[in-house]
C-alpha cells in the first residue's frame, strides 16, 4: 500500500509563506518600498557621480590604462609670445600596442582639470622635451622613457591666478576596429583610470 | 547505387571545401598594402617605386637641420638611431606620401619621427629620377632584432591597396656608434653612373 504525505507532513523548503495570498503581498511591499526609496533618491537629485579627482595621488604616482603609463611630475605656467599655457611634464610610455599609436588618441585619455574651479581640457596638446618646438605625430612602442610636455592654453574665461593647482586624470581606453579595416583606433572612455594633483610652479 | 564510391565522393568534397577555406581573406586583410618582399641585397621592385637599400647607420646621436636649414646640437637617441640609406625611384607618378615602418622580427613596429626635415619622409619623388636619403628612426637598443623597412605608397595619406616593399635589411652588427651619425637632405643619384664620375 502507497502512503501520501499530507501537505502539513512535507518538510519546508521556502522560506516564503505557503498561503499565496501572503506571498503576493509580501512580494508588492518589498517592490513598492523599493520604488519609493528609488524616487526618494531621484527627487533628492540623484546619486553623485564619482569624481575622479576627489582623491588625486601624489605628483611621480604611475597611471596605467590599457595603453599608456603616464607619469606626472610636475605643473607650470608658460608664458610665450603665442600665449599663456598651463603645462605639465610627465613621462609618458606606450605598453599596451606593438605598433605606434597616433598622439591624438593618447590624448584622447587624458584630461587635465584647472582646480579650483574645476575646467578641465580633454586631449591637450603633447609635444616632446627633447622636441619642444618638433612635431611629434606618433607615440612608439617600448619607447625608453620620454619626457613630455601637455599643454594646454589658458582659456578666456581663466585667470592664471585662480589656479592653484593641475589635475591630470588618466581614462581608461578601448580599442576599436576602424571601418575599412586599415587599423585601429583608441578611444577614451567616461571610466578614470587615476588621477593626480599637481601643485603650480612658476614658469 | 555503389556505396564506397559516395562514400569516397563525400570525404573529397569535404576536404576540398576545408582546402578552399584556407583562401578566404580575412576581413581586416582585404585592402591591406600589397607587399612586395625582398632582402638588403637586391632591388625591390613594386607596382609603384623600386626601393634598393644602400647601408644602414646605427648612432647614439644624430647631427641634422632644423626647419630653416641651421644645422642644430647633435640629438642624442633614447636607444639608438637607426638611419636606413636607400635610394628610391617612383615608376609612374609623382610619389609625396610613402610611410616608412621598421619592423622587428616580433611585430613591433616603429615609425619615422617626424621631426627631421632632411629624412626621406618629407621628400618628393618625381618619376624616374632615382632619390637617395635616409629614412630615419628611433629604437631602443634592444629591441633590435632582425628588423626590415617597410614603405607603403599612400597617395593623399590612403595605404589602403597601396604598393609596399617589405625589404629584410640583414643587420647583423647591432652595436651604435658613438660618433653623431649625419642626416644629409636626399639629392637625386643616378645610381652607380653618377657615383662613378663623381
Amino acid at each position: 500500500m502507497v502512503h501520501h504525505l499530507s501537505a502539513a507532513e512535507e518538510p519546508r523548503r521556502s522560506p516564503l509563506p505557503a498561503n499565496p495570498f501572503a506571498r503576493f503581498a509580501l512580494f508588492s511591499l518589498t517592490g513598492a518600498a523599493c520604488a519609493v526609496g528609488l524616487l526618494g533618491v531621484a527627487a533628492f537629485g540623484g546619486l553623485d557621480t564619482h569624481d575622479p579627482m576627489a582623491d588625486p595621488a601624489e605628483p611621480g604616482t604611475e597611471l596605467k590604462n590599457d595603453l599608456i603609463t603616464v607619469t606626472p611630475h610636475e605643473a607650470r605656467v608658460h608664458t610665450d609670445d603665442l600665449g599663456t599655457y598651463l603645462q605639465v611634464k610627465a613621462d609618458i610610455e606606450l605598453r599596451g600596442s606593438e605598433r605606434p599609436v597616433p598622439m591624438g588618441n593618447v590624448g584622447g585619455a587624458l584630461v587635465v582639470h584647472a582646480e579650483p574651479g574645476g575646467q578641465s581640457v580633454k586631449g591637450p596638446e603633447i609635444d616632446y622635451e627633447r622636441q619642444p618646438t618638433g612635431y611629434v605625430s606618433h607615440l612608439q612602442p617600448h619607447s625608453v622613457e620620454e619626457s613630455a610636455i601637455l599643454s594646454w592654453e589658458l582659456p578666456r574665461n581663466l585667470d592664471v591666478d585662480d589656479v592653484e593647482s593641475l589635475g591630470l586624470a588618466l581614462h581608461e581606453i578601448e580599442e576599436l576596429q576602424t571601418t575599412g579595416g586599415t587599423g585601429t583606433l583608441w578611444v577614451g572612455t567616461n571610466d578614470v583610470a587615476g588621477a593626480v594633483s599637481l601643485p603650480l610652479g612658476g614658469g | 547505387m555503389n556505396r564506397p564510391l559516395t562514400v569516397v565522393v563525400c570525404l573529397l568534397l569535404a576536404a576540398g571545401i576545408t582546402l578552399c577555406q584556407h583562401f578566404v581573406v580575412a576581413k581586416d586583410k582585404m585592402v591591406e598594402p600589397i607587399g612586395t618582399s625582398g632582402s638588403a641585397e637586391e632591388p625591390v621592385v613594386t607596382d609603384d617605386f623600386t626601393l634598393e637599400i644602400d647601408r644602414v647607420e646605427l648612432s647614439t646621436s644624430l647631427s641634422a637641420t632644423d626647419n630653416f636649414g641651421e644645422s642644430t646640437e647633435p640629438a642624442e637617441a633614447n636607444g639608438v638611431w637607426v638611419l636606413v640609406w636607400a635610394r628610391m625611384t617612383a615608376e609612374h607618378t609623382t610619389m609625396v606620401h610613402f610611410p616608412a615602418e621598421l619592423r622587428m622580427k616580433d611585430g613591433t613596429t616603429y615609425f619615422e619621427p617626424s621631426w627631421f626635415p632632411d629624412a626621406m619622409d618629407r621628400a618628393t619623388l618625381s618619376p624616374g629620377l632615382p632619390l637617395y636619403g635616409a629614412f630615419v628612426f628611433e629604437t631602443p637598443e634592444e629591441e633590435i632584432d632582425e628588423p626590415s623597412l617597410v614603405v607603403t605608397n599612400a597617395p593623399g595619406f590612403e595605404g589602403r591597396l597601396g604598393a609596399q616593399a617589405v625589404v629584410d635589411l640583414k643587420l647583423t652588427d647591432t652595436s651604435p656608434s658613438d660618433e653623431p651619425a649625419e642626416l644629409l637632405p636626399p639629392q637625386i643619384q643616378a645610381g652607380e653612373n653618377i657615383d662613378a664620375s663623381e
